[in-house]
């Protein structure tokens, strides 16, 4: 017990060492979660009136974020599945790069979905009287948590071994591994489900939600993967295999390929129908009676999505430059159409017809980058910890051995 | 694994009383570098507490007591619970408004079901109903919550996206439109009750759809899920004139509500659990609203949903409201002239 | 681990000084800027009252002529009344008459006895009992006044508790100009945010002409 309480020490420790570098990123990390504190004890004090939402457009900027890093979380699973499934050994520590990037995913989730809370002092409501099976967010609340735990199981005793120098014991973790996996698929498919039973929302009623949200997800979440990856290549020792990032490239491209061809099909089975229920879908491609804020944000999220699949396709993605370039405008794109491109435009028109449309306060803007920061901060620190345990460099001393 | 170690140090990990190899291996800090840090962690900790100022200006009372804290569901209340509950909110609004209500927690009747109906034919559009409701049921007036919205709706379609929410002409009715009221329409199969995380709402034995504000937590799934737009959530603290007050309040409707809290139409439980009629009803000019029991044969609406050709909003989406809209004879005819 | 070249030791030494800098900046500009909420609609209590909409005159009715109450028959007993009706009525000349076909008279009031109405057959009601006169042309609206369904019924829904309260005919509508009165609607909504009415004026454009049968119809009807 005292061995893992010196471990923890240590790792709290570690966490303030590094370059000039790795301060700085730290430090304005630090300042920018600052803000975003600040601003939500604002919005503590006032309420959500110091958002942009509304009883028109009642989910948010909170929500959307929320909704694209529970796809980041799930994706991470992306890399289990190589190396335990089809068992590529040369993947193996990768393994606990996306797990860990999973834990610091749904810690933003939660905080995520705590900031748009009306009353989070009510929190233990959601123990004492549960209304589960009934609800879509108790199901959410189950297999996020669980997910939590899960990985936070699997890497924590995967690095604690590696730190003790011992093998890790395969019952302990194999079994767990498998579950996440599938796991990964629920908390995305559940939170998707969350949106699709609103039989009052005909933007969200529709099948196609749930596959659209693995297959943007399996493409945002590998993508940030590849530049994790690299970037830790950069900053510390570790040497990162290039049949990673080729096994990871192939993922994304296969599962952009799909995403964008769901898209494809959403957009036609709205237009050629041309019914009623086909309001926010217009509003969002194309304006609505001379509403139009989020036209330029979806199609410019379309054309990166679109320029990042070829770019993918064309032999030129071969070289990191522009793999990373396809990368970086794919996270954009479906962070866009899955944040902004779905939650909002449900709620415009309202069910009543009402055109209100939304636009985020600073203060929610910091919030929303004030988590992101934490999460980046979180994410940081395990990598921090994690890369000296594997190689060796921060082990258990057994000081009672003479 | 083995090719992986990083070039940082050169030796394997093994300590036997050799000095630390180890990564976090501290050697003795300078004096400059230790106060560097200690400036580092204190300028840290001085931001992190002036990050949380603005807490400092949170209202006493809106800091949830002890007793509120740990306050049931209310469905798992006892009696003295609830009475201790009606105290407690007694007091608070007594504080905030120096008015002392008079509230219970009224029951729901035996063999009452409530149903709404209201006549196409004859609404003008003159929007008391808004107005009165807001009065009645301690809503706030800034930023404004109306549980009822009128919909200006062209003649010839139920298409409800082509309705204007915000006529505003010298007189109403106009030739061209006839007017819908939307509130909750406490549905059979409400999907609000559905989503709902922590059961905050239900729908009650005669029909009515409540919510308990002490226990919702403000996730507004419930007004997303709603196909009528009917739930409001309170983005501030309400705020409600004091001379306006409504004294007569019930546990479930109309007692002041919290910012953070959804609230919605009840039908005025508080008045129509005791036999009487609800505000907007009481108000509309034309008795173009209709109340009543439907599991009582002879009352007005079983009258009407007998001989009326009555529908509902959005039947599609199978919630079973209990708001029944019909036409009956021809539209509203404007008539200008006249006292 | 001792900083090794002059930028690891500016940021390390600035770490501690910015802090201390947003902690000052965090504490001064904590003050709320909440967004404008709008103000509340004005609504006096007078608009909302649940008083019907007419007052009635009583029974015989009693009006006013010259600043004094009178009742119908103090002049209708000394003056003969012409028995066809004029055009533009030289007395009573407040009384609008728009009451479609029902143009005359003595349609509905007795020739003689102006504290009774007519009825079929020769039969006559006094003025508590205006619902028996509009029925004979109105039976269908009288039949569902009869059961609740046309008209305001104020009081109680449920008679254990209390009695309904039904309203007379002429405390909703005036008997000579019976069509409803148009007024002033009370203010729409001014919710936290509302959608921009000038991006609707300038920018909108029907999304597709579909010919609309009715609403061509309903067009053509309101514009004479």
């Amino acid at each position: 017990m005292s061995a893992y309480l010196t471990f923890l020490y240590r790792c709290f420790r570690i966490s303030f060492v590094g370059n000039w570098q790795y301060h700085l990123w730290m430090f304005v990390l630090s300042v920018i979660t600052l803000l975003g504190l600040n601003a939500y004890c604002k919005q503590l004090v006032h309420g959500l009136v110091t958002t942009g939402m509304t009883d028109q457009v009642s989910w948010g900027m909170y929500i959307a974020n929320f909704t694209f890093l529970v796809g980041m979380a799930a994706a991470a699973v992306m890399l289990v599945i190589p190396v335990y499934i089809y068992k590529n050994k040369d993947l193996h520590d990768l393994v606990i790069f996306g797990e860990l990037l999973a834990v610091a995913a749904i810690i933003m989730c939660l905080l995520f979905v705590t900031v748009d809370l009306g009353r989070p002092d009510r929190f233990h409501h959601l123990l004492l009287r549960f209304n589960f099976p009934i609800s879509m967010l108790t199901w959410d609340v189950i297999v996020l948590n669980g997910y939590l735990l899960l990985n936070l199981h699997v890497c924590g005793y995967l690095i604690y071994c590696a730190y003790r120098k011992r093998q890790p014991s395969k019952s302990f973790y194999i079994p767990f591994v498998f579950i996440a996996i599938i796991w990964a698929i629920s908390i995305h498919t559940v939170t998707a489900f969350l949106y699709v039973g609103l039989g009052g929302r005909p933007f969200w009623n529709s099948a196609i939600i749930a596959p659209r949200f693995l297959a943007s997800a399996f493409s945002a979440g590998p993508a940030f993967i590849i530049l994790t990856l690299q970037v830790i290549g950069r900053n510390t020792g570790y040497h990162v295999p290039d049949k990673a990032l080729s096994v990871l490239k192939n993922i994304v491209t296969v599962a952009l390929t799909i995403n964008m061809f769901l898209l494809v099909c959403e957009v036609f089975t709205e237009f050629y129908t041309d019914s009623l229920h086909v309001a926010s879908a217009k509003y969002l491609f194309l304006g609505l009676h001379g509403y139009h804020a989020l036209v330029p944000w979806i199609w410019t999220a379309i054309i990166m999505n679109t320029v990042a699949l070829i770019l993918l396709f064309l032999p030129i993605s071969r070289s990191m430059k522009y793999l990373n370039i396809s990368c970086v405008l794919m996270i954009l794109g479906i962070w866009i159409e899955k944040g902004m491109g779905l939650i909002i435009p449900a709620f415009i028109p309202t069910p009543l017809g009402e055109i209100v449309e939304y636009l985020p306060t600073f203060n929610e803007i910091l919030v929303c980058l004030g988590i992101w920061a934490f999460g980046l901060l979180l994410y940081t620190i395990f990598v921090r910890i994690t890369i000296p345990v594997l190689s060796g460099q921060l082990v258990h001393h057994d000081t009672s051995k003479p | 694994m083995e090719d992986n170690k990083p070039k940082l140090v050169n030796n394997e990990s093994s300590c036997n009383g050799n000095p630390c190899s180890c990564i976090d291996a501290q050697k003795k800090p300078s004096r400059r570098s230790f106060l560097r840090q200690g400036l580092a962690v204190a300028g840290g900790l001085a931001a992190f507490t002036a990050a949380l100022k603005p807490l400092s200006e949170l209202n006493p009372d809106d800091i949830p007591t002890a007793e509120e804290f740990i306050q049931k569901h209310y469905k798992e209340m006892s009696a003295e619970e609830m009475e201790s509950a009606l105290d407690r909110i007694r007091n608070d609004v007594e504080k905030r408004y120096q008015v002392r209500p008079e509230i219970a927690d009224i029951k729901p009747m035996d063999g009452v079901e409530f149903v709404y109906a209201l006549n196409l034919s004859r609404c003008i559009g003159c929007r008391k109903c808004v107005h009165a409701c807001v009065e009645e049921n301690n809503q706030s007036r800034s930023p404004e919550i109306q549980y009822i919205r009128v919909l200006e709706m062209p003649r010839g379609t139920t298409d409800i996206e082509q309705g204007n929410h915000h006529y505003d002409r010298p007189k109403v009715p106009s030739d061209d439109h006839y007017y819908m009221p939307v509130q909750c329409h406490q549905c059979a199969n409400p999907p609000c009750v559905k989503v709902c995380p922590v059961e905050a709402t239900w729908q009650e034995a005669d029909g009515i759809t409540v919510i308990d504000y002490d226990w919702c937590i403000g996730c507004r799934y419930c007004e997303a899920a709603c196909p009528y737009w009917a739930r409001r959530f309170n983005f501030s603290e309400p705020k409600v004139p004091s001379e306006k007050i409504n004294k007569n309040m019930s546990y479930l409707s109309n007692r002041p509500r919290q910012k953070g809290v959804m609230e919605k139409c009840h039908f005025c439980l508080h008045r129509t659990r005791q036999g009487r009629m609800p505000a907007c009803l009481e108000v509309c000019p034309t008795g173009s609203r209709k109340f009543g029991n439907v599991l009582d044969p002879d009352s007005e609406v079983s009258q009407i949903l007998k001989n009326k050709r009555v529908f509902v909003l959005k039947e599609e989406v199978g919630t079973l409201p209990r708001f029944f809209y019909y036409f009956d004879e021809r539209y509203p005819r404007n008539n200008s002239e006249g006292a | 681990m001792e900083p090794q070249d002059n930028l690891d030791l500016i940021i390390r030494r600035l770490i501690g000084p910015v802090f201390i800098v947003l902690a000052i900046i965090l504490y001064n500009y904590s003050g709320s800027s909440l967004p404008t909420i709008p103000d509340p609609a004005g609504v006096s209590t007078a608009d909302l009252s649940t008083e019907p909409m007419r007052e009635l005159l009583g029974n015989p009715p009693v009006s006013v002529v010259n600043g004094f109450e009178r009742k119908c028959m103090e002049c209708h007993q000394l003056f003969e009344s012409n028995p066809i009706t004029p055009e533009k009525l030289i007395q009573h000349s407040n009384i609008i008459m728009d009451h479609g076909m029902n143009k005359t008279c003595y349609n509905c009031h007795h020739t003689k006895d102006r504290n009774k109405l007519v009825l079929r057959g020769g039969k006559t009601t006094d003025f508590n009992n205006v619902e028996l006169l509009c029925a004979q042309c109105h039976g269908t609206t009288y039949r569902d006044w009869q059961k609740g369904m046309h008209g305001k019924t104020l009081g109680h829904w449920d008679i254990k508790q209390g009695q309904p309260e039904k309203l007379a005919c002429t405390q909703c509508h005036d008997p000579h100009s019976p069509a409803f009165k148009s007024m002033k609607p009370l203010p729409g909504p001014n919710t936290l945010r509302m959608g921009d009415p000038k991006a609707v004026k300038e920018h909108y454009t029907p999304d597709h002409e579909v010919h609309q049968p009715l609403r061509t119809w309903s067009k053509k009807q309101s514009s004479h």
